[in-house]
Order: structure tokens, then sequence, then C-alpha cells
């Protein structure tokens, strides 16, 4: 006899919607997107690179499959059945290991193992599992995770491993490339990549930088989007208004402010996790509204944020906020949109494209109107850019009953000639009493070091440090900034010389010129080049002499002693023809000056 | 369904495997498998109907058996024998067992006619009364009179004869509109007589051109008849689906509002036969089809024939377990047996494996909502339904569902979706009637 089955209609299922489809083919992209970083990574810096993105990779998914596994345990009651399958089922059930390999790609290389574990910790079992699982997050973990490492490690999270010097083709500080935009350009208003490891906005978009893993490669990005949209594994409405949002906030920004608003709207899109967690963050199913309408909706909103936070406040980067303000929309969304897919199809297109309209309105005014000095007393008021910048460290007690000392890291920034140009305090300056005598009081004394070249700031001995630069009743403050700057040159020596000629047959004295080298002894390389005296006599040749000397300076900066000393004739300079300058006594006089130096 | 930004763009393709059962040609059974029909006593909503003969009544084929007393609808003994004995039997449109004549079949085919056949020259009055002498119904699913349907339609424009058959696993129309084609355009035109309309459109899918060549070679004879194709998407056979893609008009109960008047394309055949032939539907083509069946063919049987005894004369089931039910997998409910009589308005007779599957948590995806041809949103509703937030359920328009199915069939984490919106129904209808209490 034929048994009949009952059960409620419809009896097909199709049989490529399977969530556990869709979370294979978004993890498979994730991946894709890690090979690309790690393999950059790898080839450019070394092996312990590779290792390192390999290792941040596994010890996610180790640390979230032990946090499934601890909350499958406490959850399981007898009524469950056996404990092995029941965890196995709710492992599989929760998919942990897409927020591990999303969490891996928010973070830079530098990222100390520790912070990993945390920060998957965090999303897996706080963010995640406080809620109840898989399907009932409010907050993405990734996005949110992240926001929570960033928070709590924010210095930790360095693109490069040890030390910055290490690593040449790193922004000059070492900060994330978004850091460093910010840093260079306060408002996000800037019309080059200056102070970037990146040259051009190709560059940018192919991915070919350090960064953070998961952020760099725009293009690549792209493609796995496509792939996802089309093999149904996402849906685009987030990434998509999310996107055209932002362009379009960048380009009518950059329009107003005279830039060239095509390449900066693409700039500004492509410059950090802007397209990674449009892509792969805001399109979480989970934390997005269920309609299409509304899906839209938090693209548009997770855009407005994203454009004031980089625009007006001090935060580099807004991505994951935005991101979790519009995970915090989404049940608001889902209540009020009522009805039928094709009612009110006027009032929700008004009410998308004013919303639109809205944020790049709010975008833009203000950032007509602002000044643009910066808060803190860390730098000049103009915009300047290093040839080269030193960080260094002093740790001292404040107090005495402090247990811990504090640490002052500055970073100094220099040019060819090895004159201070640029003094960002990083950390430690002073305790939060002092902080207002040293927001009044410290930019002057900034100032004051600012118009010395290297040697005269090694010069100064910190048991006597001149009046101009300290703070009456903050001795301890001035005296760490002025150790902590000059520990960032412990490893520059320096040497100085003397050359002499006569500038014309007819001339009877001869003009002299010292050259200041500076070594770096760890390789015996210069790394900065000071002449004074007479460079040369009058114009049209000491003009002429002044033009080339970047170009000149260039030429021997980063060579090693040794080399320099080989090169007993005058050099042929690659960027400037010396023989047709007219000034050729002169270019010979530094160059022998340089010898000398070296030649001790 | 509308398409606009805010739902799918592209419409859902489901694979219609008619070619599990429609490839072979038409089985005709012998007589020793028509052994017995059952006649039911109670109309499809459960009202008694008047009896015009007793058990132990000698009957031929076309004989009156009873009429409904609601709305003029009499049926018709489709073998010729003796009515042997009163029987229960479960009535799958009722819902509940009720009372059949049990009819045994003499093999001797004798006809009667009661019914007068008329001409291609009908009066539009004419044809309309003897849709109701006839007891012609709504024959692509609904069991609708269909005279009742036309002589309150005024105003036509065109009349929509739905070739479509969209659901999975179904092939009747489309098998028997190739072999029936002149009869297709006849029926068709009698419709648009009865209509009082100016143009039909026969509708077919796109990817079942056989019913185009079938009906081309006859199609000059008929200046008012075009033959249209749709996309091949579900649910393109939903009435609405259908006006909204061929005529690109909207409406909000009736197609008629539209001046539209939808018929399906066997119901146009059974027309013809009525009008021209004076025969009433004794007999249909049923597609029995899916894996749990032997065989898998289109077979003529007479109305009222039993199932399990149709089952059993192709072949019996595969399975040991089945799942099976009247029509097709998508919106159909499944039956408890198959000791049950087809009536004239059952297309197909479909056994599946049972299916089995694990509810995931939800992903709120938004499919659902995408998909929904109805524009609904069904999530939202399993949604309020759960949190009992009546209000809120009320807002978002249940009883505009016509449970097609696809919610559950896009669903990634194979939830019971349309079942969850039928739920929601039934208490929108509570609802509904609990606020008439209070205000009256």
């Amino acid at each position: 006899m034929t048994q009949f089955v009952t059960s409620p209609g419809p009896y097909l299922r199709n049989p490529l919607a399977q969530t556990k489809r869709a979370m294979r083919d978004y993890t498979i992209g994730l991946l894709g997107l890690f090979f690309f970083s790690t393999g950059f990574h790898w080839l450019t810096h070394g092996i312990e690179y590779g290792v390192k993105a390999i290792g941040m990779m596994v010890t996610s998914l180790v640390i979230t499959l032990l946090a499934d596994m601890f909350v499958a345990a406490l959850r399981y009651q007898a009524k469950d059945g056996r404990l092995l399958p029941y965890m196995i089922h709710s492992v599989r059930k929760n998919y942990s290991y897409v927020t591990a390999v999303l969490m891996t790609l928010t973070l830079p290389i530098g990222t100390p193992y520790y912070v990993v574990i945390v920060g998957n910790l965090f999303a897996t079992l706080i963010v995640k599992y406080t809620f109840g699982g898989f399907g009932m997050n409010i907050f993405n973990p990734a996005a949110f995770g992240r926001i929570f490492v960033g928070l709590a490690f924010g210095g930790q999270l360095t693109a490069y491993m040890g030390s910055i010097q290490d690593v040449p083709t790193l922004t000059s500080t070492g900060q994330t490339i978004t850091s460093a935009f910010a840093s260079t350009y306060p408002n996000w208003i800037g019309n080059t990549l200056q102070g970037l490891p990146v040259d051009s906005l190709w560059q940018l978009i192919f991915g070919n930088y350090s960064g953070v893993l998961g952020e760099t490669s725009v293009l690549l990005i792209v493609l796995l989007g496509v792939i996802l949209t089309l093999l149904k594994a996402h849906n685009w409405r987030p990434t998509v208004f999310f996107l055209s949002t932002l362009w379009l906030g960048a380009f009518f920004l950059g329009l107003v402010h005279g830039l060239n608003p095509i390449w900066y709207a693409f700039t500004f899109v492509s410059l950090g996790s802007v397209f990674f967690g449009g892509m792969f963050m805001l399109t979480d199913p989970v934390t997005s509204p269920t309609s299409n309408y509304g899906k839209a909706m938090i693209g548009i909103i997770a855009a407005f944020v994203v454009l004031i936070i980089r625009t007006q406040t001090a935060l580099p980067e807004g991505v994951v906020y935005g991101i979790a303000v519009a995970n915090l929309a989404s049940p608001i969304i889902d209540k009020y949109t009522v009805g039928l897919t094709n009612q009110f199809l006027k009032q929700r297109y008004a009410l998308l494209s004013g919303l639109m309209v809205l944020s790049i309105g709010v975008t833009i005014l203000p950032t007509m109107v602002t000044a643009d000095s910066s808060s803190s007393p860390s730098s000049s008021e103009v915009v300047v850019i290093p040839y080269a910048t030193y960080r260094g460290q002093y740790s001292s007690y404040f107090y005495d009953e402090d247990d811990t000392p504090t640490n002052l890291v500055v970073d100094v920034g220099v040019d060819r000639s090895f004159n201070l140009v640029k003094i960002d305090i990083i950390s430690g300056i002073s305790t939060s009493g002092y902080a207002p005598t040293w927001a009044s009081q410290g930019p002057s004394i900034l100032n004051t070091y600012l118009s010395m070249n290297v040697e005269a700031l090694l010069a100064i001995d910190d048991q006597l440090i001149p009046e101009q630069m300290t703070i009456t009743g903050s001795s301890i403050t001035t005296s760490r900034l002025l150790k902590a700057m000059q520990q960032a040159f412990d490893n520059i020596s320096i040497f100085k010389g003397s050359a002499q000629s006569y500038a014309c047959d007819q001339c009877d004295t001869e003009d002299v010129v010292y050259a200041t080298v500076y070594v770096d002894t760890r390789d015996n390389t210069l790394v900065g080049l000071d002449w004074t005296g007479t460079l040369a006599t009058s114009n049209p040749y000491l003009s002429t002499v002044n033009q080339a000397l970047t170009d000149i300076q260039d030429y021997y900066l980063g060579e090693t002693t040794t080399d320099v000393l080989s090169m007993v004739t005058l050099p042929t300079y690659p960027n400037f023809n010396v023989s047709e300058s007219g000034a050729t006594i002169s270019f010979v006089r530094l160059h022998q000056a340089l010898l000398n130096a070296l030649g001790d | 369904m509308n398409i606009n930004i805010f739902t799918s763009l592209k419409p859902l393709h489901i694979d219609g495997r008619k070619d599990h059962s429609a490839h072979r040609p038409i089985l005709e059974l012998p007589d020793a498998s028509k052994k017995l029909i059952y006649v039911p006593l109670v109309g499809p909503n459960g009202v008694d109907i008047d009896l015009h003969a007793k058990v132990g009544d000698h009957v031929t084929i076309g004989q009156v058996i009873g009429v409904r007393k609601d709305m003029h609808v009499p049926f018709f003994s489709s073998l010729s024998g003796t009515i042997v004995r009163k029987e229960n039997k479960y009535h799958p449109v009722v819902g509940r067992p009720v009372p059949h004549f049990v009819i045994e079949n003499d093999g001797k085919h004798t006809k009667s006619s009661s019914i007068q056949p008329l001409s291609m020259n009908a009066t539009q009055d004419q044809i309309i009364n003897q849709m109701k002498i006839g007891g012609l119904t709504g024959l692509g699913g609904s069991g609708f009179p269909t005279y009742f349907k036309y002589q309150s339609a005024k105003d036509v424009e065109y009349v929509l004869i739905n070739g479509v058959e969209c659901e999975p696993y179904l092939s009747t129309d489309y098998v028997t509109a190739q072999t029936y084609a002149e009869e297709v355009l006849k029926g068709s035109e009698l419709f648009r007589i009865a209509a009082g309309a100016d143009k039909v459109i026969i509708a077919f899918k796109s990817t079942k051109v056989a019913i185009k060549e079938a009906l081309q070679p006859f199609l000059t004879q008929y200046p008012h008849i075009e033959v249209r194709s749709v996309p091949d998407v579900y649910p393109m056979g939903w009435e609405r689906t259908l006006v909204k893609t061929v005529l690109h008009r909207e409406y909000d109960k009736f197609p008629l509002e539209a001046k539209v008047m939808v018929s399906n394309i066997t119901s146009a055949i059974a027309l013809h036969d009525l009008v021209i032939l004076g025969q009433p539907v004794i007999e249909r083509i049923l597609t029995l089809s899916g894996a749990g069946l032997n065989q898998e063919v289109n077979v003529r049987i007479p109305v009222g024939m039993l199932m399990s005894d149709v089952v059993h004369a192709i072949g019996g089931y595969a399975m040991d377990s089945v799942t099976a039910f009247i029509g097709g997998p998508m919106s159909a409910k499944a039956v408890k047996d198959d000791q049950f009589a087809v009536q004239p308005h059952f297309g197909g007779y479909t056994v599946l494996a049972p299916i089995s599957s694990q509810e995931d948590t939800c992903l709120r995806c938004g499919a659902c909502t995408s998909n929904c041809p109805a524009n609904l949103q069904p999530i939202e509703i399993k949604l309020a339904l759960d949190s009992h937030n009546n209000a809120r359920l009320l807002k978002l328009d249940a009883m505009k569902c016509v449970e097609c199915g696809i919610c559950t069939y896009v669903c990634p984490s194979k939830i019971e979706v349309t079942e969850a919106v039928r739920q929601g129904k039934a208490k929108t209808r509570i609802e509904l009637a609990k606020q008439m209490v209070k205000v009256s």
C-alpha cells in the first residue's frame, strides 16, 4: 500500500537557492581577495609578510570555530540528542567562518595576533551570539568587530611589521592610507596623492600597495562583486546606492572646491574601505531590510554617514561607522515599509532621491565655510610634505607614583638638507592635566624647532634647553620632547667638510663652501646633505645652482659613503646638465666639499 | 507583476518538465479499466443537488443525474450503465466525505441527447444558455460555472484564451490544444460572441511553439483571433499576470474591470463540443506525471473515475511513500489518499517523492519579496504573524496572495513561507470579521 505524505505546499524548491551556497560563494570571493593581498605582501615585502597574512586568517578561523563550539556547548540540552552532532550542526548553521574571513580582511598586516584573537572573539561572541546567532544579529559582526578593534587597539593596526624603515614603499609615517590622506588634507579635500604609497589613481584601483588586507584592490573587489551578484549570492542595491551617493558627493565636493571633480570622485571612493565595506559588509542580508527599497535606502544612509565623517570630523575613515548606522536603521525602515512593493512608488523614489541630495548637500555646505586649522598643535599651519620622516621615542614617568612610564612618540620630518620641516606628535606628550598648557604654548615651541636643522637639534643639551623651547612648570614635557626628537636621529652621524676654489680667473679670493653630510650608520648611506657658504658668486650662477640643488641632492642621497668617495671626478647628473649651466666651477666645488666631508 | 527597481528585475523561470508526459500520445483506456464512475451528490461548495435519478436506474452518457441548487449547473453521467449504489467518498473541493452515486459501465456506450446542438451562427444569448444547460465550468482549474461569468459580462473588448499552463508537470492543455486545434479556434470564436467582444487573443508560452504551429493553418478563417506568445516565466498563467503581459492592463478584483474576459483553452474546446455537437463535458484528458508514478502520460478518462483506478490503469505507483496532489507542485495541496473522483476541472495528478528539507534561520535576503507576483512582502507577513502583530498584518494586505508558491520556491533557507502567508490570510479574515462585528 502506498503511503501518502502530506505537507503544506508548494512541493518544488529552487535547487540553486540555498543559504549555504550563497555563503560559500561569498567566502570564496573573499578568499580570492585574500590571496591577492597575501601574494602582494609576500612578493613585495618578503616571506614573513606572507606568513603573517596566512597566520592571521588561520587564527581567525580557529578562534571563531572555538567560539562556536563554546556557545553550542552552552546551549546544549539533553533533549537535543548527542552532543557532537548537535555541535556540528550548530557550527554549520551559524556560518561563523564568514565572519572570520571578513574580519581578517579588515585588518592591516601589522596587526598583532592577540588583537586578531580579541577582535574575532568580540565579533563572534558579542556581536553575533548575544543577539541569538546567525540571522538574528543587529550589527554586521565583522564591521562592529572592526570598530571595536579600531577603538581599543588603534595604534597597533599598522600597515607594516617591525620598523617602518624596513618598508620604504609605505606612507612616510606608516599610517594606513586613509589616515595619511586625512592628515595631509584634514577635510579630505586634496588634489594630490602626496605622502601616500601610491603614485596614481590607477595604482589605487589596481591595488598594488600595502594596506589593509582586503581593501586595496578596487578592481578585484568590483569584479568579485559583479560575479557574486550574478550568482545571486547577494543583492546589488546597497552597494550601488552606496557607491553612487559617495561618488556624487565627492564629485560635487570637488567641483565646489575647484578640484578635478572626476579624478577626485574616483580617488575618494578608491581610498580606504569604501569598496570593500560597500560590497561585502553592507550587503550582509541579515542586517539589511527585507525589501529592495529598504536595501537601496541603507546604501544612501551609509554613504551619508561616511561623507560626513570623512569631511567634517577628525576621524580619517568612516565606512565601518556608516555600516553600523545603516544596520541600526534597518529595523525602522522595515517597520515603515508596509503595503505592496508596487505601492507608494512615487513617495519611495522621492524619499530615496531626497536623501541622496541631502547627503551631498550636508557634506558640501559646511566645507565651504570651514577654516582649515587643525585643533591639535602638532604641526605648522602650512601643509608641508617632508622629504623623509624619522620617528623618535622617549619613555619616562611623569610622576613618581606612576607605575608605568609614558611613551612619547614623535615624527620629525626633514627636507633633503635635514632642516626640520614638520613635527607630528603621535602620542604621550603630556598628562591630561597639562594638556591645556601644552595646547596653548606648544605651537610656538614647535615653531622654534622648525627653524633649525638636525645638527643644531642634536647639539642642544637637554639640561640647558633654551628658554624659547621650554614651558615654565612643565619642564618634564619639553625635556621629553627634545629627547624624543633627538632619539629619532640616533642612527645618524654627521660629517662636515669644506672646499674652496676661485670662481674666475681674475678673482683674487677663493669661495668657500661647507658641506654637512648626514649618514645613516646602519648601512652607511647618505640621508641628508646640506651646503652652506658660497655656493656660487652671483646671479645668474647662484640661481642656477639653487634651482639644480634638489636634483643634485637626489643624486647623492641614498648612495653609500664608499660609492660617493669613489666619484673622484664630477659625476654626470641625470636631470641636470652641468656643462650647459655655465656654473661648472660651483658644482665642482660642491662635490669636492662633499668628498672632503666624507674623507675623514 | 509590476517590475520596478524595488522588485526583482528578472522574472522567475521554473523548469516546466512538460516533456515527461507531453511527448507521448494521449493514452486511451480500454473499457475494462473504466468500470466505475462516481458522481457527487453535493456541489463543490457543499450545497446539495436536486437529484434526477436514483439507485437502480439505468443511465446513458450525457444523462442529467442532478442539478446544483445554488447556480444552475447540471451533473452528467459520463458512462452508460446502472447506478448500483450510493457510497461516501472524500470530495477534494468540498473538503470532506460526501455521498456519491456509483455507476457501473455496461460497455454499450449509449448516448442521450438532452442538449440540442447549435451552429457557429448562434447568438450571444444562445451560447450562454448552452453553457448553462451544458453545465460548463472553468476547466483551467476554477470549476466556476462559465455561464454565470459570461451572463454578467458587458462592455468587453478582448477575450483572452489562456493556453499558458505555467504549472510544472502539467501538459494537458498543451497536448489537447495541439490535438484539437480547430476546436480551439471555433470555441474561442464562440467565447468571443458570448462576451460580445471584438477580438480574441490566444496566449501560449514562447517555448511551446507546437501550439502555434497547430493553430496556424486555420487562423486565416478566423479574422478576429490572434495568437500571441508570452515569456516562459512563472506564474504567467495567472490571470492578473497574463492580462498585464498581453494587454498591459491592471484591475482590482475581476478582469472585467479591464474590459477583458479570460477563459481556459480546454474550456474553449469544451464550449465547441457543447455548442456544435451538443455534448457536455463527460471526459477529461488528465496529465499524470511525476517520479512517483511508473508511467508519466496524458490519459483520456471519463469524468468521475476514481483516481486510484486511473493510477492503477496506467501502471501504479513507483514508490512506497509519495506526496500527491491534484494539479501541479506549486499551487496545489497534497491529498491524503487517491480515493476521490475526478472532477471535470481537474487537469493533472502529480506524484512526487515526499519533500524533506530542514528549515534554516531566515537570512532576510528578501528574495520572496522581490519575486512575489502579487507585489506582497511574504517575509514581513510571516514576521507579523509570528509576533502576533495584527495591526501590521492587516497593513500588509495578505488577502492579495494567490498562493502561487513562489516565495517558498525561492527561499534559500527552505522556510515554508507560503504556508505562513496562508495562515496570515486566515488570521486576517478573523481580524476583519472581528472588526465588522464591533462595528455592527
